[in-house]
């Protein structure tokens, strides 16, 4: 009777809950039975902390029965990747080097969780450090992806985008300095949204690039993402990177539909794109028009600029991160990470420097010309679909045609979402960029997008084979 | 000196002063695709360097959340 309790949207969930028809506690034996019949195959998670997640239920439960209510994310189990510090749980970056690092507090992100009543379930698997490419060196094995187990899930926030997609958590933290979060996401199938920087505190999460790191959520629809982003944001005045910005009820404008808005379509970048993600793009495109949007062609300077300004910053930040473990204990790396970790050596103080001044030039072009013009960008997200874990490059810089890094150059928002699928059954994905702070509008074009075009009915097929064996 | 401009036997000694000036170890094995990488970078710093910037171009607020992506929000407001 309860085997489909794992495709509750967040809001369903909610409501039951409060109708009395559903209980966290339920829920969340659910989820940790599914975790417990998929996970040997998906590696979604490195760590179940199945009895803290019940212990957490049974408060949500009480409270909720009480008339004590946190909020929408009110005992909604979630996934942490395993980056984001947990007070008394592992948290090993998937790497041999934090291997015993049990945190004393929890990161900001997961505190403004935990107060708003979400239920942890463990810790999702990443790539090494959030960076280089799966590999059986690491800690943990790599996660795999849900439509294909042979294909990896993107990263890297890895695990949490092939949890959310197999049906083992509604919501996963993730974490983005190039894509991270957007990557999974468009190669599982999910909702993933890199807020603007400054929106959610990056405290207590391992670092990769200071300047270009965000945190944020994956989850299984626009509204579940919308509802879990307004609990995780906020000033932390201990990240100094947090901004001091309103955070508006992002799902108030969900309903209002499109008219009117105008969407810029930055057909340009698919070009490089294989074709049925071309195609899937203009189909989208013209279906927010027929939905009451102007959609108009777009120029922006070339994925390459972004991508060279983007990756140089990245490069230096993360080399002075990791720069003495490299020397000192290089082998407790995994090889990808190690070698796209070194690869940082090999960027100058003054390419750092003019990275920083290309940033400034592109964000206010971006924000003071472009996004004056419109309300949103619609670009491709992953320019092919998942790749096979054979077919990985042997090559440290290698990222595998993502187009996402810009916007973390820029700080604005951007969001990946479903766009259609290959003819192999394998997600296709367009990403919206948005004004920075203004989630909401995002949200509100990806919602409509999402109910008129119904990708996210569709299910990955271990979301049904397991749910007959739990 | 742009990338393009660049030798091979060039950019082999570019990258090894800068190996040996790290003080990181890198595996034989892996020198000639450690070597790509570093082209690849070389090739980063040419696209990051193709506009030339005034002296009013400088990074130091590009931390500062007004600048890099509030100062339109301000401006519409």
């Amino acid at each position: 009777m309860n085997n489909d309790l794992h495709t509750l949207s967040i809001a369903e969930a909610g409501r039951r809950f409060r109708q009395g028809s559903l209980s966290p506690v339920t829920l969340t034996r659910h989820l940790l039975d599914r975790i417990e019949s998929v996970n040997e195959a998906l590696h979604g998670f490195n760590t179940v902390t199945a009895d803290v997640a019940l212990q957490d239920a049974e408060r949500a439960a009480r409270e909720l029965a009480s008339g004590l209510d946190r909020g929408p994310m009110h005992g909604i189990p979630f996934g942490a990747k395993d980056i984001v510090d947990t007070a008394g749980i592992l948290t090993s970056c998937q790497s041999h080097l934090m291997k015993t690092h049990v945190p004393a507090t929890d990161a900001d992100v997961i505190s403004r969780l935990k107060a708003g009543g979400a239920v942890l379930l463990g810790k999702t698997a990443t790539i090494e450090f959030a960076t280089g490419g799966p590999n059986d060196e690491t800690f943990f094995p790599p996660a795999r992806n849900p439509w294909d187990l042979e294909r990896i899930p993107g990263g890297s926030s890895s695990g949490s985008g092939a949890s959310v997609a197999a049906g083992l958590c509604r919501m996963a933290v993730g974490t983005d300095t190039g894509g991270s979060i957007r990557g999974p996401a468009a190669l599982c199938g999910t909702v993933g949204i890199k807020p603007t920087y400054g929106r959610v505190s990056r405290r207590g999460v391992h670092p990769l690039s200071f300047t270009l790191d965000n945190v944020g959520p994956l989850a299984a629809t626009v509204e579940d993402a919308a509802l879990a982003l307004a609990c995780m944001s906020g000033l932390d005045p201990l990240d100094p990177a947090s901004a001091d910005a309103p955070v508006p009820d992002f799902c108030a404008s969900l309903h209002q539909g499109l008219a009117g808005l105008r969407v810029g379509y930055v057909r340009d970048w698919a070009q490089a794109a294989e074709p049925e993600v071309a195609r899937a793009l203009d189909a989208a495109a013209a279906l927010l028009a027929d939905l009451g949007a102007i959609v108009e062609p777009v120029n922006i300077p070339s994925d390459v600029t972004y991508h060279a300004c983007g990756r140089t910053i990245l490069m230096a930040e993360c080399y002075a991160i990791h720069e003495h473990n490299l020397i000192e204990r290089p082998h407790l790396y995994g090889r990808p990470t190690r070698e796209r970790l070194m690869a940082g050596a090999f960027v100058r103080g003054s390419d750092y420097v003019e990275a920083m001044r290309m940033r400034r030039e592109l964000s206010l072009s971006l924000n003071n010309d472009v996004l004056q013009r419109y309300d949103v960008l619609l670009t491709p997200g992953a320019l092919k679909p998942a790749m096979l874990f054979s077919e990985l490059a042997d090559d440290p810089l290698a990222i595998g045609g993502m187009t996402t890094i810009a916007f973390n150059v820029t700080g604005n928002p951007a969001m990946c979402m479903p766009c259609g699928f290959s003819e192999s059954g394998l997600p296709l994905s367009m990403q919206i960029i948005g004004r920075a702070f203004d989630e909401a509008t995002m949200f509100r074009l990806g919602h409509a997008y999402e109910r008129a075009a119904g990708w996210s009915e569709r299910r990955a097929p271990i979301m049904d084979m397991m749910a007959a064996a739990v | 000196m742009p990338s393009a401009d660049l030798t091979p036997d060039t950019l082999e000694r570019e990258y090894d002063v800068l190996i040996a000036r790290s003080g990181l170890t890198i595996a034989p094995d892996r020198r000639a695709i450690m070597l790509k990488c570093y082209a690849d970078v070389r090739g980063w710093s040419d696209i990051i360097r193709s506009t030339r910037r005034s002296p009013s171009v400088e990074p130091a607020n590009v931390y500062g959340l007004q600048t890099i992506s509030r100062a339109h929000v301000k401006e519409a407001a």
